[in-house]
């Protein structure tokens, strides 16, 4: 296994145990500079539309571009939103530069000058029937073809992990021993709502409904959801459920 | 309920068998693209559709195939391991042997897909997946998946994990994955599936004689593992009693009438 292979395989099996975005990251980072990637951006896309304003999951070195690519309305010229739309393969800006509109090499070239000479897009479907894309640059402009497939599925997982420890990074404390979030879950598991309708509710998926009820079942000490339910009740950490 | 289809209760599903087959010509070779399976005008089939399969499948109100799966002890093979050992790093736990069983063929159709009901129904077929496999005794489900459904499949109530890095193949990126199997986890999935009970069900030609059709058993079936605590109802006696039949059937015992409210019962 060569040292790229041996830093993917560390990643795509140590990844899934990290518990927070910010070891994660620091592990992608890592990761990324053995491809000669340095900056990222992880973004969910409910549309493609100019007027779609993508929700940052994740980011570093990213943000004076984002902040320029968007004043500039680069988006309107760059050929990666139409690429998205049609193929669901990683791509290179070397691999759009063909098909690219003459606005864009305006924004390439204040790219370059931003440290950003070459980019791996990778996209995959969200949780909550959305795009994910990840957006990972390099100050190189070359990019070796036989690094794709591990570089692509390493940012497949970052960016899969990297939504769900972020959702669940938005739970805030409640007033009582369970946090907002497993309040609200705990509420709805005791209308007889199962994961996916409880995430449909509340626009999380349906791991990150699982995880607030596990983490609220550690709290109360109990074994079931009917348990969980039962002691969130008698303690008054949920309002009586009305039928 | 997903019903799980095996070499003994393969002639209750003629119906459905074959649609699955041609499901997965349109789904894998027609909308997937993958040419170099074998296809022709009777479905896709491949060398592991042999007596070991054991088929899962979610139906709706009419019968109709709406998700399904194929799970295979790797004891017979194994396609992780035999077809695509380079997907298994050394360091990964045994994916082929008589611990671990093998998922493969997961499709949808295109009317599921159009009600958007999400993955609900296919995470129970998983579950019954697992089901099927702790049953003979496994502790891990095996399988491969392109690259760019490892979200979708990992955002399910398991935990799933990588074999092995990615390899290419001439539709994309595949990776091999596997999911422990064991009690705790099949409670947890069933949980998050707000399911009281098993997912899957093996239907037996007395439960047809007995309920019906496939629509009546998985009425009877969605009742007894409801939980216990059920109030009694007038409308329940129907239920007990067409459950009564079910088991009385299981036993070998036989019915001297054939109305279920008014059985009497016989030892054979």
């Amino acid at each position: 296994m060569s040292t790229i292979e041996g830093l993917s395989w560390a990643f795509l099996s140590e990844a899934p145990e990290h518990r927070s975005l910010p070891v994660l990251e620091t592990h992608f980072r890592q990761t990324l500079e053995a491809f000669g990637f340095d900056r990222y951006c992880c973004t969910r896309l409910s549309g493609l539309r100019i007027a779609d304003t993508p929700k940052v999951v994740s980011r570093h070195g990213f943000e004076a571009w984002d902040r320029r690519y968007w004043a500039e309305r680069y988006i309107e010229q760059d050929p990666c939103s139409r690429w998205i739309a049609t193929n669901q393969t990683g791509f290179t800006w070397t691999d759009v530069r063909d098909t690219a509109p003459q606005g864009a090499e305006t924004m390439w070239r204040e790219a370059r000058a931003e440290g950003l000479a070459n980019a791996f897009v990778v996209q995959m479907p969200g949780p909550l029937s959305e795009k994910i894309v990840l957006r990972m640059t390099s100050p190189l402009a070359g990019f070796r073809g036989e690094h794709r497939p591990l570089l692509e599925s390493v940012g497949v997982v970052f960016a899969t992990l990297a939504v769900r420890l972020h959702e669940q990074a938005a739970d805030r404390p409640g007033p009582g021993l369970l946090s907002q979030r497993e309040t609200e879950c705990l509420q709805w598991v005791g209308l007889g709502k199962t994961d996916w309708e409880i995430g449909a509710i509340l626009d999380i998926s349906p791991k990150t409904v699982n995880h607030h009820v596990e983490s609220a079942k550690r709290k109360l000490d109990v074994a079931t959801r009917l348990q969980a339910v039962t002691a969130a009740l008698s303690r008054g950490l949920i309002p009586p459920i009305l039928g | 309920m997903i019903h799980v289809i095996t070499a003994q209760n393969r002639h209750l599903y003629a119906e459905q068998l074959a649609d699955m087959f041609q499901f997965r010509r349109i789904h894998f070779v027609e909308e997937n693209g993958w040419a170099d399976l074998k296809a022709d005008e009777t479905g896709e089939r491949d060398a592991f559709d042999d007596e070991h399969a054991v088929y899962l499948l979610g139906l709706d109100p009419q019968d109709r195939i709406e998700v399904g799966l194929r799970v295979r002890p790797t004891t017979e093979g194994c396609i992780l391991a035999d077809v695509y050992p380079q997907m298994v790093a050394p360091a990964a736990p045994a994916v082929k042997g008589p611990d671990a069983w093998e998922m493969s063929r997961i499709f949808s159709t295109h009317a599921y897909r159009r009600e958007r009901r999400g993955g609900r129904r296919v995470a129970e077929a998983f579950l019954a997946a697992m089901e099927t496999a702790h049953a003979a005794g496994a502790a891990r489900l095996v399988g491969m998946v392109d690259m760019k459904l490892y979200p979708l499949a990992s955002n399910i109530a398991w935990d799933l994990r990588l074999t092995g890095l990615p390899a290419p193949y001439p539709y994309g990126l595949m990776v091999g994955v596997y999911a422990a199997v064991g009690a705790r986890e099949i409670a947890h999935l069933r949980e998050s599936l707000g399911l009281a009970g098993p997912a899957g069900y093996e239907v037996e030609a007395e439960d047809l004689a007995a309920c019906g059709g496939f629509q009546d058993v998985e009425a009877m079936f969605a009742r007894a593992v409801r939980a216990p605590h059920i109030a009694q109802r007038p409308e329940s006696a129907a239920s007990i009693a067409a459950a009564a039949a079910a088991y009385a059937y299981h036993d070998g015992r036989r019915p001297e009438r054939q109305d279920a409210s008014e059985l009497r019962w016989a030892a054979e």
